[in-house]
């Protein structure tokens, strides 16, 4: 396992995350949730930024308290919300990222930002939102770490710059020790790269599947008045009220399929699953 | 640690203008006195030590210290090299001041480097380093502007406690006078200890500042 969290409880005023997950080598594992849902402060409690009230949190094998200046350098995260200071430019962060890190490859990730269209001596902070984007990426990939956080690492990018980070995230998944928790407002983004996906709602964990299965036994039903009385709720997840019925969510597409050719029932999507599971009635 | 120094030192060198602008100006307010050379050392080592202040406050915009500590960055990492960073930038400045006085020496044709240079810019450098470890602290704790409204806060208070403790004692017809002329009498008498007691004092504060600044940042949430 490379990320372990476990009842991880860190409570504020108005908010508390309440979470446990898990890591293995090898996957991409998907966290998405509304905004304020605790996604931030899930991956800021995992470098311990955010200091957990109980729980625990195992990186690499060992409590996250624990890990050593050498042991970060497998690590890699990228924040929503901060990076390097705006003043400096590429080319002053390259000593500094060589300074900091064994594996750091200084021609490789130059080369890298000029191919993304990233000015080497220009002040960060004169980049557009999806420049900073790209950046954030590139540095977390130059330097060949086992694990990467990304905290919405496509916000503010272009159709193609989007493919083209998320193609490198598929390159660096080819090696199969290295694994990925990536959290996304775009769920087609999740859908195309990850292995499981946890769904978080006010801080805690409100679905946990793999990537495959939401898409393929997950589906949103639409019905009438009428028919939602027929139904056999015994798979229903959670319903929705809507002006011409109900949309319920089921994990079991092919029993609605087999048993109720009247109704429609639309192929799952994380968005609507995510709709239904935080806006929705559970049954 | 190496990695924060380089960035740090890399966040001064945006300051380069006001390093040419700070040459100039010591330039032209140098006369051919001692006290002219106090005046540059202690003017461009007190900009130089105002840096690593400023480089608090670039850590905390944007957030960007809530990355930092993604990087291969202990907290007590970053504490340690604000305190290493503050002695570089101080005797940088002592070194540059030194360079500036003898470029003025020889431009106006007199002698600023005279022999009781060196004491008086290790005196200015341990006072400036004092002043570093009282600040230090407040500046990480209360971010870049904020640590600014700190200290003068701070400051504030202080002259109000000296004025009030001196009102006390004068109360106790214990003055302020006779107060000076004791510490006075105390370094005359042991002259060759000055030097090294008022080193020992730097010290144990820089230590109790960075024990203090630790644990600041152990506590803080980024």
């Amino acid at each position: 396992m490379i990320l372990e969290m476990k009842n991880v409880l860190k409570q504020y005023d108005n908010f508390k995350l309440d979470c446990s997950l898990s890591l293995e080598p090898g996957c991409v594992t998907g966290l998405i949730g509304q905004n304020g849902a605790g996604k931030s402060t899930t991956f800021k409690s995992i470098l311990d930024l955010v200091h957990i009230d109980s729980g625990e949190i195992n990186v690499f094998g060992k409590p996250h308290t624990a890990l050593t200046n050498k042991d970060k350098q497998d690590l890699s995260i990228v924040l929503s919300d901060s990076g390097f200071s705006g003043y400096l430019t590429i080319s002053k962060i390259i000593p500094v990222m060589s300074a900091m890190y064994d594996k750091f490859d200084k021609n490789d990730f130059a080369e890298r930002c000029k191919r993304f269209g990233l000015p080497l001596d220009k002040q960060i902070k004169e980049f557009s939102t999806g420049m900073c984007a790209k950046l954030k990426v590139l540095v977390a990939l130059s330097h060949d770490a086992k694990l990467l956080i990304l905290d919405e690492p496509t916000a503010g990018l272009d159709v193609v710059a989007r493919d083209e980070v998320l193609n490198m995230l598929r390159d660096y998944m080819e090696d199969e020790s290295h694994g990925i928790l990536i959290s996304s407002h775009i769920s087609t983004d999740l859908e195309g790269l990850c292995d499981d996906i946890y769904f978080i709602c006010d801080g805690k964990i409100i679905l946990h599947e793999d990537t495959d299965v939401l898409l393929s036994d997950y589906a949103s039903l639409k019905v009438d008045e009428k028919q939602y009385d027929k139904l056999d709720k015994k798979y229903i997840i959670s319903v929705l009220k809507e002006s011409y019925g109900y949309r319920c969510l089921t994990a079991q597409k092919r029993f609605y399929l087999e048993n109720y050719p009247g109704i429609i029932v639309e192929k799952g999507s994380i968005d609507d699953i995510i709709m239904l599971k935080v806006k929705g009635e559970t049954l | 640690m190496k990695g924060l120094l380089i960035k740090d030192f890399q966040l001064i060198f945006l300051n380069i203008r006001m390093l040419v602008a700070l040459c100039i100006v010591s330039i032209f307010l140098t006369s051919s006195s001692t006290s002219s050379a106090a005046f540059v050392i202690s003017y461009i080592t007190i900009v130089f030590f105002m840096f690593v202040l400023t480089t608090i406050s670039y850590d905390e915009l944007d957030h960007s210290i809530s990355f930092l500590f993604t990087l291969p960055v202990s907290r007590k990492t970053y504490v340690l090299e604000k305190y290493v960073f503050s002695l570089i930038c101080g005797m940088v400045g002592l070194i540059f001041s030194t360079v500036i006085c003898t470029v003025i020496g020889m431009i106006k044709n007199i002698n600023l480097i005279g022999p009781d240079f060196i004491p008086v810019a290790l005196t200015i450098y341990l006072m400036l380093l004092f002043i570093v470890a009282f600040m230090l602290p407040i500046q990480l704790k209360f971010g870049g502007d904020n640590g600014r409204i700190a200290i003068f806060l701070i400051f504030g208070i202080i002259v109000a406690a000296v004025y009030i403790g001196n009102k006390v004692l004068e109360h106790f017809h214990i003055y302020k006078a006779d107060i000076i002329k004791f510490v006075q009498s105390l370094f005359t008498a042991n002259t060759a200890l000055i030097i090294p007691a008022f080193i020992i004092l730097v010290l144990a504060t820089l230590g109790i500042s960075y024990g203090i600044s630790l644990r600041i940042m152990e506590r803080r949430t980024l």
